[in-house]
């Protein structure tokens, strides 16, 4: 019985990267796409800009009103609490969001954030607004952890 | 009792259609975008440089043709054998994904962001289709399939 599973599995097998790379191939998707294409993952990003900011970097620029920031989370999250003043603006709904990336402000400094260290969304977003043409954008990777730990200013959406 | 229950041709039947269906449907949007499929197996942070690419090329072809193995009855012990390694394989990313907090979609059976993100519910639901797997894999169906197994 795991004789013929095995043997079975084998041609499963090569028959699957058979017919992906040849769909690759004809459909110029995956391992044949396009180079430049998939760039090994979103969070690879990060030594390019933009560059991340610490709690005490934030807090400085949050006084001085200097920067905009930006909550990537979901809007269930952002509604709970958020930093002071922040605007939502989820990742996954950043294709549908075209108005509130319209209104962004180019010449300010837009620091993005999520829930803490562990999460992408922050640096993903953060390099779809570099994309964008906003070259001031940064992000922080602390987030929201980091910000409610420190007794930051926040505020939560009526 | 359970037993005869489990060997039971109808019952195999629904097991088969659980299983093979889910793979099937699972591998549609993983072919059509490999390169969102890639970007979510990336956010995994298992595997880095070119592999996922490599694994989102030929990972939803060998979803399809399990799928279909299992449906069809034509390579079935393999196709059975073949997802249960990946059943446990996706079951342990999420896992391991979960315990270190990573706010990421599944990249499962959608590639849309807004819908699949990775939770326990995920790590239940492939504990079940596992169970199913391995009622399925000593199995031999007999009915619906288009060659005896």
């Amino acid at each position: 019985m795991i004789r013929q599973a095995a043997r079975e599995s084998a041609f499963i097998l090569c028959a699957a990267v058979l017919l992906g790379f040849t769909f690759s191939l004809f459909a110029g998707k995956g391992v044949f796409a396009p180079s430049g294409s998939f760039s090994a993952g979103a969070t690879s990003r990060t030594a390019s800009p933009p560059s991340p900011i610490n709690v005490a970097e934030a807090k400085m620029l949050f006084e001085s009103n200097t920067a905009l920031f930006v909550d990537a989370r979901h809007d269930f999250d952002f509604r709970r609490g958020h930093i002071k003043s922040a605007i939502s603006l989820p990742l996954n709904e950043f294709d549908a969001r075209q108005s509130t990336i319209a209104a962004l402000p180019k010449d300010k400094v837009i620091i993005v954030y999520c829930d803490g260290a562990e999460c992408n969304s922050s640096i993903e977003l953060a390099a779809k607004l570099y994309d964008r043409g906003f070259s001031g954008v940064r992000f922080f990777p602390g987030g929201w952890e980091d910000w409610t730990s420190n007794n930051l200013p926040t505020e939560a959406s009526k | 009792m359970i037993k005869s229950v489990l060997s039971n041709e109808y019952v195999l039947f629904a097991f088969r259609l659980l299983v093979g269906l889910t793979f099937v449907f699972a591998s549609i949007d993983k072919i059509a975008d490999p390169l969102s499929f890639a970007n979510a197996v990336a956010n995994y942070r298992l595997v880095a440089g070119s592999v996922p690419l490599i694994v989102a090329t030929v990972l939803p072809w060998v979803e399809l043709l399990c799928g279909f193995a299992v449906l069809s009855g034509l390579y079935y012990r393999g196709g059975v054998l073949i997802l249960l390694m990946l059943l446990i394989a996706f079951t342990l990313a999420v896992i391991t994904g979960l315990i270190r907090g990573l706010d990421i979609s599944c990249g499962c059976f959608t590639l849309d962001p807004d819908v699949g993100r990775i939770g326990w519910n995920k790590v239940f639901e492939n504990i079940g289709l596992i169970l199913a797997g391995l009622v399925l894999f000593p199995s031999r169906p007999r009915r619906f399939v288009l060659t005896p197994g």
